[in-house]
């Protein structure tokens, strides 16, 4: 059985998501046109006014990449903080766990659920980022922006899942996911400021000022912040090392940080669903 | 089809089971009898492959439940105590899904529901949703679940708690059903009544540990401390239970439901002299038997500590 492409959990989480969807489509048709009217709208609008007041494609784009990075993670981590610990309150779990299905097979499945259902609700800044593209956009900022925007919303995904199977408490499971996802989002600038600040009497400054910006870095808000320096050099930040490492490796830093801290969040759950 | 040896489990300080062993044959429907907390669900647990023992061995089917958990759990189906539902699916989606989880094939899955549905009596629920179910067709769908994957043993965790008594009976017969069916079942509960009659053989834990298993009879047989004599009498009842209290072999007698309950320790063979001795005395004995050891009897007599 494909882990992916024929896994239970994620396609009994998923008819269960869409039925309650298609019920509320059939049951209020006139909102969800309303909802359409919107949309095609702002499109409207926002192309317009775009194009009257010179706002070029990379700022619709980042300015709707910026959108749904936040909107995602402040919806991502209760989303994805109650997939465990619900069914282990709930006492569906010991149910789950007695079949022959892998830990990998119910941990991915669940995940996979949710993430679809995240995608579903951050599609909702799509229209933006079409009408971003038909203005004309740097492929290496959409792309690099793209990659970022997944990878974060993956990761704190992937976090807020590991609290779901360390805690058995659904409330603090989600106020520990929301907690760690603040600490990876802000705790680099927190640090930067510390090794900053010591870097003013230190004798090793600029070591201290570059391990600052390093661990700023880490932080995906920082890293898409600097995703329009990596293809336009000339707009490095003032406050940047003269001649110290390029926005793209700090770009890159955050990328493989994100990673490597979503691969031990999901192995961790992995290992972990079991023995909460 | 089930060994349990030298099982033991500790939380922390407290031992829940304590070197356990236990063997049940294919076929068997052993009843496990214990109070709260005696480490009856712990035993379950382990056994469906949920909770890992810290020490001894448990194998279903001379299959490792520490060593194999991937196949132990296509040999038992397991109902805990407690279980909840998903919302929003329906009972076929419900059976659909684990049906899937245990592997079953996609072109027979279908004909596998329908099934379990028509065993457990829900084919009329099968659009139902889940969460609309009375307890009874939950604990009844529980069930169909847990026989998707067609188990050789059955590991139910008290399956009849919180239920009315029409749908006790309805669960009992369809565990007499299954046993039929030569499924192997381990089913805890506190409803003694219910095990006696379904369970040919039990199991009465205390403290984490074992006090007696085996045939209800044998048990029963074992733990006897006392012969209890009903006896009818269609004189007067108080005035017979004098002359019963007179008798040298008599502790104790009483009126009991219209008739006399005599406390006899005397040996059997001494019973017939008895009985001629209160007929000589003029009470009219309409019927004398030995009133048999319930398993309620033997559930009180073990766990007092009497046995062990």
């Amino acid at each position: 059985m494909s882990i992916l492409t024929d896994n239970p959990v994620f396609r009994r989480e998923a008819r269960s998501r869409l039925r309650h969807v298609k019920r509320s489509v059939k049951g209020q048709s006139a909102a969800a046109a309303a909802l359409v009217v919107i949309i095609a709208l702002c499109y409207v609008v926002v192309f317009r006014t775009s194009a009257r007041y010179h706002i070029g494609g990379d700022e619709l784009w980042l300015a709707a990449v910026w959108l749904q990075l936040l909107v995602g993670l402040a919806v991502l981590p209760a989303v994805t903080a109650t997939a465990i610990c619900v069914e282990r309150q709930q006492g569906s779990l010991d149910l789950l766990l007695a079949t022959p299905l892998t830990n990998a097979e119910i941990v991915v499945g669940k995940y996979l659920a949710r993430m679809v259902l995240a995608g579903m609700m951050l599609a909702a800044a799509a229209p933006f980022e079409v009408v971003a593209l038909c203005r004309g956009i740097e492929p290496g900022v959409a792309a690099l922006s793209l990659l970022l925007l997944l990878l974060t919303l993956a990761t704190a995904g992937a976090v807020a899942l590991m609290c779901s199977a360390l805690f058995r408490m659904t409330a603090t499971a989600v106020g520990v996911a929301y907690s760690a996802v603040g600490v990876w989002v802000g705790g680099p600038y927190i640090a930067a400021a510390v090794l900053s600040a010591w870097a003013g009497w230190s004798p090793l400054g600029r070591p201290l000022r570059e391990a600052a910006e390093a661990v700023e870095a880490l932080s995906p808000v920082r890293a898409m912040a600097l995703v329009p320096e990596v293809f336009s050099p000339a707009r490095l930040a003032s406050y940047q090392v003269p001649d110290g490492p390029s926005a793209g490796a700090w770009v890159l830093l955050c990328v493989v940080g994100a990673a490597l801290l979503g691969a031990f969040a999901l192995r961790f759950t992995v290992a972990w669903v079991r023995r909460g | 089809m089930v060994r349990i040896e030298n099982l033991t489990k500790e939380y922390r300080k407290l031992r829940a089971v304590d070197d356990l062993s236990l063997t049940i044959e294919e076929g068997d429907a052993f009843g496990f009898i214990g109070p709260n907390g005696a480490g009856k669900t712990t035993t379950i647990r382990v056994l469906a492959t949920l909770l890992a023992p810290t020490s001894g061995e448990a194998y279903i089917d001379s299959v490792s439940v520490t060593k194999e958990p991937a196949k132990v759990r296509n040999l038992v189906g397991y109902m805990p105590d407690f279980f909840g539902v998903y919302d929003d699916v329906k009972a076929w989606e419900y059976l659909d899904f684990f049906a899937a989880a245990h592997r079953v094939p996609a072109a027979r899955r279908k004909r596998v529901i329908e099934d379990v549905l028509e065993l457990t009596d829900l084919t009329g629920k099968r659009d139902a949703f889940v969460d609309d179910l009375s307890r009874g067709m939950k604990q009844r769908l529980c069930l169909a679940k847990t026989l998707l994957h067609d188990p050789k043993v059955l590991l139910l965790d008290e399956p009849a708690s919180g239920l009315d008594p029409r749908a006790r009976i309805e669960l009992r017969e369809l565990l007499k059903e299954l046993r039929k069916m030569g499924k192997t079942i381990f089913i805890s509960s506190h409803i003694l009544p219910e095990l006696a009659e379904f369970c040919n053989r039990i199991g009465i834990l205390e403290q984490g540990k074992l006090v007696v298993s085996g045939p209800v009879h044998e048990i029963a047989a074992k733990v006897r401390t006392r012969n209890a004599l009903e006896i009818g009498v269609c004189s007067d009842a108080q005035e017979a239970v004098q002359v019963c209290l007179k008798h040298p072999s008599v502790r104790t007698a009483e009126v009991t439901d219209g008739r006399i309950v005599v406390e006899f320790i005397g040996e059997k063979e001494q019973v017939p002299d008895f009985l001629l001795a209160i007929l000589q005395q003029g009470v009219k004995v309409t019927s004398l038997v030995e009133s048999e050891m319930d398993l309620e009897d033997v559930f009180l007599q073990v766990t007092k500590g009497v046995v062990s």
